[in-house]
C-alpha cells in the first residue's frame, strides 16, 4: 500500500492526527482554551481535505469506504457540526472545569466515527464506524461528573446502544448469510428476498432505528438527552441523527433499492409513528433540553418520510434536510446552554420567561431556530419540510405528507409556546446568562445559516442533488 | 460588470444593518455610513446608466443581468434576479442620485433630532427597496421591495408618532397627526396592494413566470389578449385587461391616485427630507414605474376592446385636474406641493392612458427633480420659519397686533417677504416652481408636460387634452400662488421677520436640484420643434424609443403643431399671471381673496372635496360597524348567552342531578377517575420508566413484531 491509497480517507486522517495533537498539547500547555483552536484548526483542514477530494474523480479505499459527492456532503455536514460542537462547549468546560483535552479529542474521535459511517461501502466499516463514535459518545455523555443524572445518562445509553448495537451486528451477520457478502456492492447483487435475507434487514433496520431515535426505538432519547452535559446533546442530536441516516440511506436506497418493496412499509410506519409519537410527547414537557429531545425524534421522523419515498427527490431532500435540521437543533442547544445555570444541566420553559425584555438579541436568535424548526417560511426549515413532503406526493405516499403535515402543524404549539414565554410573559427572575463571545460565535453562525439557507436554498440542494446521483447512479 | 447590480441595493442594506446593530449610539458614523453607502450606489448607477446612454441599441439586445436559482417550489424552479434595461437606466439615473442630495440635506435638517441615527437608518432602508425595486427583474421580488418601500414610508411618516420628555420641539397634538397620518398611509396603500397581489398571482397562474420579459414575452400576451374571462355585468373580459387593472390598482394606492389619494396629504406629517424623496420624488413615481414596466399588458389588447387603457387616461386626467383645484386652497406650504404630486402622477398615468410610453416617463423623470427641489425648498423655509420663531422669542420681540394665527412653520399665511431673508433658498424655489408651473422653452417641465399634451393633441384624445390643460393652469396658478405668499410682499409674522438663511449642507443640493430642475428638460426637446429641436434632436425620445419598439409599441417623432404649444404656453403664463393679480399686486391678509370670489366652490377646494368625510362616513364607519357587530355577536348576542345559556343550564342541572346522584355515584366515580388515571399513568410510567430494562423489553417486543411483520 502507498500513501496514495490513503488519500480517499485523507479527512478521517487529519481529523486522527488532531484528535492526537490536542491530547499532546494538553499535557503542557497551560491555557486550556487554545485546544479548542487546535481541535478548529484541524475541522477546518479536514474541511479543506474534503473540498480537495470533490475536486478529484471519486475513489475507494480498499473496497472499504468511498469517497465521492455523496461522502463529501456528509463529510461537510458533521464537520460544520463538528467545528460549532467545539465552540459551543469551549466556554462550557471553562466554567464547569472539566477536562477540555479529553472532551476536544473525543469530539473529534466521534467525528472520525461519523464521516465513516457516511463514506462506508462495507459492513464492518459500517459498523466499526458506528462503534467508534457510539463508544466517544458514551463517554461524553457522562462527561459532567459532578452531576450523577450526567452519568446516569451515560450509562442507560451504553446498555440500550449496547443491545441495538448486538441487534445490528446480528443483522449483518443475517444478511452476510443470505448473500455470503459484506461489501455493499456484493450485497446488492445477490439480494433475494428469503427469509434470512429479510430478517436480516429488518435487524439493521432496528439498528439504524435506534441511531436515528425512531419510535419505538426511541425511549434512550430523552433520558439521555437530558442527562448529558448540553453541548453533548446538542451534538448528539444533530451529528448522530446525520451519520446513521448517511449510512442508512447509503446501505437502503443505494444498495436496496431493487428490493425497496421489501422495507419501504416498514419505514412508513416508522416514520408515522415517529412523528406522530414525537410530536405528542413534546407538548407537555417542561424541560427545554427533553423538549427538544422529543422534538429531534419527530425530526426524525419526517427525516424517514424522505426515506420511504426512496427516490431522488426525497433522498436529496434527506440531505438537506441534514444539514438545515443539523444548523436550526444546533442553534436551540446554544441557547440553551446560554441559559443553563451552574449545576442544573438543564433549562425549564419558565426559565425563558421575558427573555426578549432582558436579552433582546438572544431572544431573536432563539425566535428564528424556533421558526425554523416548526417550518416558517423563509427560514430553511420551511424548504426542508417542503422538499421531504413533496418527495412523498412524488412517491405516491401523498397519506405519508398529510400525516407529516398534519404533525408538524401540532408542533407549532410546543415551538410558538417557547417564543410566547419569551415575548409575552414577563421575567419572573432575571435569567443568568452563561453568554460568552465564542458561544455567541457558534449562535450567530448557526442563524446566518439557517436564514441563508432560506434564502437562497437552490445552491445546497443542488449540493445535495450532485450526492444522491452518487448514490442513485 | 452584471455581478456588481446587487451592490446597489445591498450597500445601503448593509448600512441599515450596522447602523441598526452597532453605530446606533454614533450620529455621525450612523449618517455617514449611509451616505457612503447610498454614494457608492449613485457612482455604481451612474456608471451602469451612462454605459446604456452611450450605447442603447447594445444594452437593449442584452441588458445588464443578474439571475440567481431562488427556490423549487412544485416542478419549477423560481429564478430572481436584477437587469438594467433602458428604462432602469433612466431610473438610475435619478433615484440614487436624489437620494444622495437629500440624504446630504437631511445632515443640516435632521441635526438636532434626538433620533437622528434612526432617521439615517430608516432612509437607507428605504435607499435599499426603491434601488431593489427598480432593478428587479421580476414581478414578485419587485412586490417584496415595494412593500418594503411601504414599511418604511409608514415608518418615516409616523418618524414623530412618539417623543421621549426631552423632546420639547414636538407637541402632543403633532404625535398624534403623525400617529394618524402614518397608519392612513399604510392601510390606504394597503388596499391597493392587495388587488394587485391578485394581479400578481393570476398572472403566475396563467404565464407560469413572473418574469418581465417572460410573462410579458409577445407568445405569453398574445394568449392572455386571446383568452378571456367572464365577468359579471362586463361579459368576457381579456385576461390582459383584467390583469392590466389589478395590477394598475397597486399603482394607485401606491402614486395617490383618485380614490386612493389621500393618505399623501396627510403623510406630510414625516420630515421634509422624506417629503421630498418618498413621497414627491421616488417612491410615490414607483407606480408609474410599475406601469411602464408592465405596459405590454395594458397595450396588448386592440384599442375599444381594451378598457385599461382607457381607465388609466381617465384616472390620471381626472386626478391630475381634481387634485390641482384642491391645491389653490390650502395654506400648508407642503401640502400645497402634494397635492401638486398627486396631480403631476396623474398627467403621467394620463400620459401613459393615451399610450405615450416616452412622455410618462420624462415627465416621470422631470418631475423628480423640480418636485424634490421644491420640498426641499419648503423644508428650508420651515426651518427658516422655526429658527426665526425661536429667535423672535429669544429677544423678546412681541407678537404684531395683526397676527390672530397660532404660530406654524409650515402656515403661508404666517410667511412673506422671504426673498430678501434667504435669497438662495428662493432662487432656486423659484425655478423649481416655474418649472412646476411649465414656464415656456427654459425649464423642464415645460418640455414634459408639453411633450404629454402635444401626444394627446396628435392622438385625438380631446377630452384628456383640455382637462390636462385646464389643470395645467390651475397649477401654474397654486404654484404662482405659493411663490409671492411665500417670498414677496411683506412679513406676515415675527417668525417670517427674523429668518435666516439655511446651512450649506441645506442650500447647496438645492442649487444641484435647480440645475437639473432647469436644464434637464433640454434633453427631451423634441425634433420638430422650431430652432432648438434642431440642436437636440429629441435625444430622449430616440433613446427611450428603443425601449418602447422593443416592447411592441409605435413610436414615432411627432410633427411640430403649435395649437397645443401655444395653448399649454397661454395656460402656464395665464396662470402665473392669474396668481399675481390675485397674490401679489397687493398685500393680503388672513383671508384669502378668492374665498370670498368663489365662497363654496373654495371651501370644496379647501376641504379636499370631503373625500375624507365621505371615507370616514362609509368605509372606516362600515369596518366600525362590523367590529362592532362582531363585538356584539360574541359577547352580547350570540356567543357569550350561548355559552352563559350552557352554564346556567349546566348549574341546573348539577343542582338536581347531585341531590340524586352525588352520594350514590359521584363518590365512586372520583374513586374511579383516580383509579384509571393511575392505572394510565401507570402504564405511561411503565412506557418511560427511566429503568432500562423496560426500555429494552419494549425494543425488543418491536423486534419481534416488525419480523413477524416482515416475515408473514
Amino acid at each position: 500500500m502507498t500513501l496514495q491509497d490513503f488519500m480517499p480517507i485523507l479527512p478521517e486522517m487529519v481529523l486522527l492526527a488532531t484528535a492526537v495533537a490536542v491530547l499532546m498539547v494538553d499535557t503542557f500547555l497551560g491555557d486550556k482554551r487554545w485546544l479548542t483552536w487546535v481541535g478548529l484548526v484541524g475541522v477546518l483542514l479536514a474541511g479543506a481535505a474534503t473540498y480537495w477530494l470533490a475536486l478529484q474523480p471519486p475513489a475507494d479505499f480498499q473496497d472499504m469506504a468511498a469517497s465521492d459527492a455523496y461522502t463529501a456532503f456528509f463529510r461537510l455536514v458533521i464537520l460544520v457540526v463538528t467545528g460549532l460542537g467545539l465552540l459551543m462547549a469551549m466556554n462550557w468546560l471553562e466554567a464547569h472545569g472539566e477536562q477540555q483535552g479529553e472532551y476536544n479529542a473525543l469530539l473529534l474521535l466521534a467525528a472520525i466515527g461519523m464521516t465513516l459511517m457516511a463514506a462506508a461501502t462495507h459492513m464492518l466499516t459500517l459498523f466499526v464506524a458506528l462503534e467508534l463514535f457510539s463508544l466517544c459518545l458514551y463517554i461524553l455523555a457522562g462527561f459532567e461528573r459532578e452531576r450523577a443524572s450526567s452519568g446516569e445518562a451515560a450509562l442507560k445509553y451504553l446498555l440500550l446502544g449496547a443491545f441495538s448495537s448486538a441487534l445490528f451486528l446480528y443483522g449483518i451477520a443475517l444478511v452476510y448469510a443470505a448473500t455470503g457478502a459484506l461489501t455493499f456492492a456484493g450485497i446488492a447483487q445477490k439480494a433475494s428476498l428469503s427469509p434470512l435475507f429479510l430478517a436480516g434487514v429488518g435487524l439493521l433496520i432496528v439498528g439504524f432505528g435506534f441511531k436515528v431515535a425512531a419510535v419505538p426505538f426511541h425511549m434512550w432519547t430523552p433520558d439521555v438527552y437530558q442527562g448529558a452535559p448540553t453541548p453533548v446533546t446538542a451534538y448528539m442530536s444533530v451529528a448522530t441523527k446525520a451519520a446513521a441516516f448517511a449510512a442508512f440511506v447509503r446501505l437502503f436506497v443505494g444498495t436496496l433499492g431493487v428490493e425497496k418493496s421489501a422495507w419501504v412499509p416498514a419505514l412508513a410506519a416508522l416514520a408515522v409513528l415517529t412523528m406522530v409519537v414525537g410530536n405528542l410527547a413534546a407538548l407537555s414537557q417542561h424541560s427545554l433540553k427533553r423538549m427538544l429531545a422529543y422534538s429531534s425524534i419527530a425530526h426524525a421522523g419526517y427525516v424517514l418520510v424522505g426515506l420511504a419515498a426512496a427516490n431522488t427527490t426525497g433522498t436529496a431532500a434527506v440531505l438537506f434536510y441534514l444539514l438545515v435540521y443539523a444548523f436550526m437543533n444546533l442553534g436551540a442547544f446554544a441557547v440553551v446552554i446560554a441559559l443553563e445555570r451552574q449545576g442544573e444541566g438543564d433549562v425549564t420553559l419558565s426559565q425563558m420567561r421575558g427573555l426578549a425584555r432582558t436579552h433582546p438579541l438572544l431572544a431573536a436568535a432563539m425566535a428564528i431556530f424556533m421558526f425554523s424548526l416548526t417550518g416558517v417560511p423563509p427560514f430553511a426549515g420551511f424548504f426542508g419540510k417542503l422538499y421531504l413532503f413533496q418527495a412523498a406526493v412524488q412517491a405516491n405516499l401523498t397519506w405519508l405528507a398529510v400525516i407529516g403535515v398534519i404533525s408538524s402543524a401540532v408542533s407549532a404549539y410546543y415551538y410558538l409556546n417557547v417564543l410566547v414565554q419569551i415575548y409575552m410573559a414577563d421575567p419572573e427572575t432575571p435569567p443568568t446568562l452563561a453568554w460568552r463571545p465564542v458561544l455567541g460565535l457558534a449562535t450567530l453562525v448557526a442563524v446566518v445559516f439557517v436564514v441563508g439557507i432560506g434564502l437562497f436554498p437552490d445552491f445546497w440542494l443542488q449540493l445535495a442533488l450532485g450526492g444522491m446521483r452518487v448514490i442513485l447512479g | 460588470m452584471n455581478g456588481v447590480l446587487f451592490l446597489i441595493p445591498a450597500l445601503p442594506f448593509l448600512a441599515f444593518v450596522f447602523i441598526v446593530l452597532f453605530t446606533h449610539q454614533n450620529r455621525r458614523v450612523s449618517a455617514g455610513l449611509t451616505i457612503g453607502a447610498t454614494a457608492i450606489a449613485w457612482l455604481l448607477g451612474w456608471y451602469i446608466a451612462f454605459q446604456a446612454f452611450l450605447n442603447p441599441d447594445e444594452v437593449m439586445e442584452a441588458p445588464f443581468r443578474l439571475t440567481l436559482p431562488w427556490f423549487a417550489g412544485g416542478y419549477t424552479v423560481f429564478y430572481t434576479g436584477f437587469q438594467v434595461d433602458l428604462l432602469t437606466a433612466v431610473m438610475l439615473f435619478m433615484v440614487p442620485f436624489l437620494c444622495f442630495l437629500i440624504f446630504v440635506y437631511s445632515l443640516g435638517y435632521m441635526e438636532k433630532d434626538p433620533r437622528f441615527s434612526r432617521f439615517f437608518a430608516y432612509l437607507a432602508l428605504f435607499a435599499t427597496g426603491m434601488l431593489g425595486f427598480i432593478l428587479a427583474d421580476n414581478l414578485l421580488l419587485a412586490f417584496v421591495f415595494w412593500e418594503l418601500m411601504g414599511v418604511c414610508s409608514y415608518l418615516l411618516i409616523g418618524f414623530w408618532a412618539f417623543r421621549r420628555p426631552e423632546e420639547t420641539h414636538i407637541d402632543t397634538a403633532q404625535v398624534q397627526r403623525a400617529r394618524a397620518a402614518s397608519l392612513k398611509a399604510f392601510l390606504t396603500t394597503r388596499v391597493g396592494d392587495t388587488i394587485m397581489l391578485v394581479g400578481i398571482l393570476l398572472l403566475y397562474a396563467l404565464t407560469g413566470s413572473l418574469r418581465w420579459d417572460e410573462a410579458l414575452s409577445p407568445t405569453s400576451l398574445k394568449a392572455l389578449a386571446e383568452q378571456s374571462t367572464y365577468i359579471p355585468f362586463l361579459g368576457e373580459v381579456p385576461w390582459a385587461t383584467v390583469l392590466a387593472v389589478l395590477i394598475f390598482w397597486g399603482a394607485i394606492g401606491k402614486s395617490a391616485q383618485f380614490p386612493l389619494h389621500v393618505w399623501l396629504p396627510d403623510a406630510m406629517e414625516g420630515p421634509t427630507p422624506v417629503s421630498a424623496l418618498i413621497h414627491a420624488a421616488t417612491m410615490v413615481s414607483a407606480g408609474v414605474y410599475l406601469i411602464l414596466r408592465t405596459f405590454p399588458l395594458f397595450y396588448v389588447v386592440e384599442e375599444g376592446a381594451n378598457g385599461a387603457m382607457g381607465f388609466v387616461a381617465f384616472i390620471g386626467a381626472f386626478t391630475a385636474l381634481f387634485a390641482a383645484t384642491m391645491g389653490v386652497a390650502q395654506f400648508d406650504i407642503k401640502r400645497v406641493l402634494a397635492y401638486s404630486t398627486i396631480s403631476q402622477l396623474g398627467y403621467m398615468f394620463a400620459a401613459l392612458g393615451i399610450g405615450a410610453y416616452v412622455a410618462a416617463a420624462f415627465h416621470l423623470l422631470m418631475h423628480a427633480f423640480f418636485k424634490a427641489l421644491l420640498f426641499l425648498g419648503a423644508g428650508s423655509v420651515i426651518h427658516a420659519m422655526e429658527h426665526g420663531h425661536e429667535h423672535a422669542h429669544e429677544h423678546g420681540h412681541g407678537h404684531r397686533t395683526e397676527e390672530s394665527l397660532p404660530f406654524n412653520p409650515n402656515d403661508m399665511r404666517l410667511m412673506g417677504g422671504l426673498f430678501r431673508r434667504m435669497p438662495r433658498t428662493a432662487w432656486t424655489f423659484v425655478a423649481g416652481g416655474l418649472s412646476l408651473a411649465g414656464f415656456p422653452l427654459i425649464t423642464a417641465g415645460f418640455w414634459s408636460k408639453d411633450e404629454i399634451l402635444a401626444e394627446a393633441w396628435y392622438t385625438g384624445h380631446s377630452v384628456v387634452f383640455w382637462t390636462l390643460a385646464i389643470a395645467a393652469f390651475v397649477t401654474a396658478f397654486y404654484t404662482g400662488r405659493q411663490i409671492f405668499l411665500v417670498f414677496f410682499g411683506e412679513p406676515r409674522s415675527a417668525a417670517a421677520q427674523h429668518a435666516t438663511e439655511s446651512p450649506t449642507t441645506m442650500t447647496l443640493p438645492l442649487v444641484i436640484l435647480a440645475f437639473f430642475a432647469v436644464a434637464a428638460g433640454w434633453v427631451g426637446i423634441p425634433e420638430a420643434f422650431p430652432g432648438l429641436g434642431a440642436v437636440v434632436r429629441g435625444w430622449f425620445q430616440r433613446f427611450l424609443g428603443v425601449q418602447a419598439e422593443a416592447l411592441g409599441l409605435h413610436v414615432e417623432a411627432l410633427p411640430f403643431e403649435p395649437a397645443p404649444v401655444l395653448i399649454s404656453v397661454a395656460m402656464a403664463l395665464g396662470g402665473l399671471g392669474a396668481s399675481w393679480l390675485v397674490y401679489g399686486r397687493r398685500p393680503i391678509g388672513v383671508t384669502d381673496p378668492l374665498q370670498g370670489a368663489l365662497g363654496g366652490l373654495w371651501m370644496a377646494w379647501h376641504r379636499k372635496y370631503w373625500v375624507d368625510e365621505l371615507y370616514q362616513a362609509t368605509v372606516v364607519a362600515f369596518a366600525r360597524w362590523l367590529s362592532q357587530v362582531a363585538y356584539r355577536f360574541d359577547d352580547a348576542w350570540v356567543i357569550d348567552p350561548l355559552v352563559d345559556g350552557v352554564g346556567r343550564f349546566g348549574r341546573w342541572l348539577g343542582a338536581r342531578v347531585r341531590r340524586f346522584i352525588d352520594e350514590q355515584i359521584i363518590d365512586r366515580a372520583v374513586n374511579g377517575t383516580a383509579w384509571l388515571s393511575n392505572l394510565v399513568g401507570e402504564w405511561f410510567r411503565q412506557i418511560q420508566t427511566g429503568q432500562v430494562q423496560n426500555y429494552l423489553l419494549a425494543v425488543l417486543a418491536a423486534v419481534t413484531v416488525l419480523l413477524v411483520l416482515g416475515l408473514f
